[in-house]
């Protein structure tokens, strides 16, 4: 177990999003944020249930409600007695098979739309970057690069991207598409997540970001730009292609159900 | 000509590093006490620095909207992360850290790798870093090691907004006829007064042109 989570500072992580928003709802979307973009970590305790709800500016029964909710997707465990309370359990089945249903349910056009807007995102970073970025800017942008080709597992792979990503646009000196950059990952994180787990698109992605750092390096910013739109909208097939096939197989599955009630 | 925009520029600086050269000291000593005791370094110790927080901030008003005492990783035993760290919000009100917004973002931006650590923990000296995007607005850092008996704590620290450092040196600002600018130790325009030169963009030429900003690295600059 990792100590320190009762710690008044850390808790603060949970106010993720600007907009104060109320109700079981916002708690469930900002502790799964929190444990996707990976401040909580495997096997961490989370704060004392008093000390968290206050935190999340909630009433101890919306929290608990949220927790029960969250242990049923299967991200948090309760171990009840002396040393127990609530676990981080990102490693659970549940929790990636929650995030296939998701997919499933996404619309392609969702998908696409979402591919277009971090392929801005990235792009327009990018190209301010080339002719923004210090050297000291550069070697943090190398150092997130090289944690992303040595990821062992898709979440470290993920959390490293999303570190690129947010970095590059403060690197670019701007606000706004730092901060939406961040957003992405706050609401697709459990996606991008999914994404890596195909080791293909790991390399893809740190081979992607090797280029345009390349590029920034040289000052050559409407190439890295290019480079990072089209890369960024490419890298989305993968997951279209793993709709399509959880789609085609969970009709399929339906399909034998159905013949076998005839 | 350059004088006044560079006195005002180096009195921000200066009256902030007194104040976290103040903090150093003072955590220092309280380190250093509480090293002697039977409980050693510990959490309800080291908080015993807030009032000097609270004091410095207010001394600092206009300056630094944010302030404290950030330690290196592994400092206390089973706390791999801790900071004591005050704001004043919109109302002028001194928050406490659990009501700043976005500490959490030390984790993902990994303060132990921020330059306002690293720079003062390898080379044991206060350091300016920025103006950098931190998360919702552009800050500038400033940062003093915090050393007990050789060994290197963490660091008292303080953000100034950019847009409050603009304030102060408009007036000067305003009153050079010539395009002018201050750009930061890597050649990062801060402040301009004139499209030519953009803020936040970088020249690294304009590091050999100009005039110093006390010892910061920062220069202040007519363009031909």
């Amino acid at each position: 177990m990792i100590s320190g989570v009762n710690h008044p500072q850390r808790l603060t992580m949970f106010a993720l999003r600007a907009e104060q928003t109320f109700g079981v709802d916002s708690v469930i979307a900002r502790l799964r944020t929190a444990i996707d973009l990976g401040f909580l970590q495997h096997g961490e305790m989370l704060p004392k249930e008093a000390l968290l709800a206050k935190e999340l500016h909630v009433t101890a029964f919306t929290l608990r409600e949220a927790l029960a909710q969250l242990r049923a997707e299967g991200m948090v465990d309760t171990k009840p007695g002396r040393g127990g309370g609530t676990f981080v359990n990102h490693a659970s089945k549940l929790v990636r098979e929650k995030a296939m249903s998701r997919l499933q349910e996404l619309s392609a056009v969702t998908l696409r739309d979402l591919a277009d807007w971090k392929a801005m995102l990235l792009g327009e970073s990018a190209e301010l970057a080339a002719t923004r970025a210090s050297p000291a800017n550069i070697a943090r942008l190398v150092l997130y690069k090289t944690r992303i080709a040595e990821a062992k597992d898709a979440l470290t792979a993920c959390r490293a991207h999303a570190r690129f990503d947010v970095e590059l646009a403060s690197v670019a000196q701007s606000v706004r598409l730092s901060a939406a950059a961040l957003q992405v990952y706050e609401d697709f994180g459990w996606l991008l997540a999914l994404a890596h787990e195909e080791q293909e698109y790991t390399d893809l992605c740190a081979a992607t970001v090797g280029e345009i750092l390349e590029k920034i390096t040289l000052g050559e910013g409407i190439e890295a730009g290019n480079l990072a739109r089209s890369r960024t909208r490419v890298s989305f097939d993968n997951l279209v292609r793993l709709r399509l096939k959880l789609i085609a197989q969970s009709s399929e599955s339906t399909l034998g159900e159905k013949l076998e009630t005839a | 000509m350059l004088q006044p925009l560079v006195e005002s520029a180096s009195a921000v600086f200066e009256s902030t590093f007194v104040e976290l050269e103040k903090l150093a000291n003072r955590f220092e000593l309280l380190v250093s006490n509480s090293k002697k005791t039977k409980k050693g370094i510990s959490e309800s110790g080291l908080s015993k620095i807030r009032p000097d927080l609270v004091r410095s901030l207010t001394n600092l008003g206009s300056y630094a909207y944010a302030l404290g005492i950030v330690l290196d990783e592994g400092v206390i035993e089973n706390s791999p992360f801790w900071l004591n760290w005050i704001e004043i919000d919109a109302d002028g009100i001194i928050q406490d850290d659990s009501n700043i917004r976005y500490p959490w973002r030390g984790n993902f931006y990994e303060y132990p790798n921020a330059d306002w650590m690293v720079i003062p923990k390898t080379q044991r000296r206060p350091a300016i870093v920025g103006p950098y995007v931190d998360f919702d607005k552009h800050i500038i850092t400033l940062a003093t090691p915090i050393i007990v008996q050789e060994q290197f704590l963490g660091v008292s620290a303080a953000d100034i907004r950019l847009s409050d450092f603009e304030r102060i040196v408009a007036t000067p600002l305003s009153r050079i006829t010539r395009e002018c600018l201050l750009c930061n130790h890597e050649g990062r325009v801060v402040v301009s007064n004139t499209a030519s030169a953009p803020v936040g963009s970088l020249n690294h030429t304009y590091l050999e042109s100009g005039q110093p900003v006390s010892s910061t690295g920062w220069r202040a600059i007519l363009l031909e």
